[in-house]
């Protein structure tokens, strides 16, 4: 198994692209050098009012299981829309860091700009951090001496922003991704590699839109960014810096950013799928 | 300053000329993030310059714009902020649209992303 200086930033709970990267990398013979596990409370009011009644470790404890919960999907559907892919993910069912990465570290923090954050990260040994969540990351993290990679669901600079699985159908007919180094803008970094895919079809698939959309959330757009970054990882030559990879201003293009797309017209996408 | 008010109601910005995307697009922003809109904004848009909203009147033309600008620019990120507001994104009880402007906005989708039969 070859170690690759690279350490996955998880966000703990209900995020299935971490599992999907490290099967990935367990699939092709690697694994990361580190896995730093963060177990966030997170800047919602509900999750600030728990954390104020339980205190942070036990109400970031609690918020984990809840999103790893909620991240769930039907056991058929997962198995429908996974076909042809190599492994299968499950949903909510987080992956056994200790057996995937060569080291681990936990920590508990507040959010992304919990300074204790920062500080393990300066201190953790690796250059080169994989950022397997979404949202905005502070500003201050791309002030550092270390680099975080980031796979985004969408060929950029065409396709940025939110729902980039479903904009990306729409805005070119094909799946995309992204693999990027993350600056102070959303989807802006320097590129290092893009791959598109055709759409799948699903004929006849029956379910509820927004039970879809989860599901292809969950468990379809991770096998798209999990295939990039081992198909970036596997062109690398041994001795190549992860931090300084061949990356390049992203070309101009017009338009903005895609934001979270209307339940209706995210209907007839995913109808479009299944027809 | 710019005033987005009087702007919505001048026949040069119904011509969507290129010069009107970049502000469409900001425009766009402002409805799909911080869900509000104002009369007044800094000539560049980045900042409202008053806390007087955009009238419901207002509201609907601009909603009729994006329609517009969804069907001629080819471009159905309009056609969502357009949905949206329909939906009532901007959490206003003033702002009822009228029964033409929801019909618009089910035609400009019917026409730009056809239905298929149910998933469900």
């Amino acid at each position: 198994m070859r170690t690759i200086p690279l350490a996955l930033l998880a966000f703990r709970g209900g995020c299935p692209v971490t599992g999907a990267y490290l099967a990935y990398l367990s699939l092709h013979g690697m694994r990361p050098a580190l896995v730093l596990a963060v177990d966030y409370v997170g800047e919602g009011l509900r999750a600030q009012q728990l954390r104020g009644v339980l205190g942070k470790a036990l109400a970031a404890r609690l918020l984990r299981l809840r999103r790893n919960h909620v991240a769930r999907v039907p056991a058929h559907l997962a198995a429908t829309i996974q076909q042809g892919w190599p492994v299968a993910l499950t949903p909510g069912r987080e992956p056994d860091y200790e057996t995937a990465a060569e080291r681990v570290l936990r920590l508990t923090v507040d959010s992304y700009a919990d300074p204790r954050l920062l500080d393990v990260m300066r201190g953790c040994g690796v250059r080169t951090f994989l950022y397997c969540s979404g949202g905005r990351v502070p500003a201050e993290l791309f002030q550092q001496d270390f680099r975080i990679l980031h796979i985004h669901p969408g060929v950029v600079p065409h396709v940025r922003g939110s729902d980039g699985l479903l904009w990306s159908l729409i805005a070119r007919g094909r799946l995309g991704a992204s693999c990027f180094y993350m600056d102070a803008g959303i989807d802006t970094g320097r590129l290092i590699a893009t791959a598109e895919y055709e759409p799948p079809h699903w004929p006849g698939l029956r379910a509820e839109p927004a039970a879809l959309y989860h599901a292809l959330l969950q468990c379809y757009d991770p096998h798209l960014r999990a295939s990039l970054l081992v198909s970036v990882l596997e062109r690398m030559s041994p001795d190549q810096d992860l931090a300084n990879l061949e990356a390049d201003v992203q070309p101009h293009a017009n338009g903005g950013h895609y934001y979270t797309m209307h339940p209706e017209l995210r209907a007839r996408v995913l109808a479009q799928l299944c027809k | 300053m710019f005033d987005l008010e009087r702007a919505l109601y001048d026949p040069a910005w119904h011509e969507l000329n290129p010069a009107i995307e970049v502000r469409m697009d900001r425009l766009r922003k402002k409805i799909e993030v911080p869900r509000r809109l104002y009369r007044l904004y800094l000539a560049d848009l980045s900042r409202p310059a008053t806390s007087i909203q955009l009238s419901s009147t207002a509201v609907q033309r601009l909603s009729v714009l994006l329609l517009k600008a969804a069907l001629i620019w080819h471009d159905v990120r309009y056609l969502n902020s357009a949905l949206k507001l329909v939906d009532g994104v901007l959490e206003r009880d003033d702002c009822i649209f009228e029964e033409d402007v929801r019909a618009l906005a089910i035609s400009t989708l019917n026409a730009m992303v056809p239905a298929t039969p149910s998933l469900a």
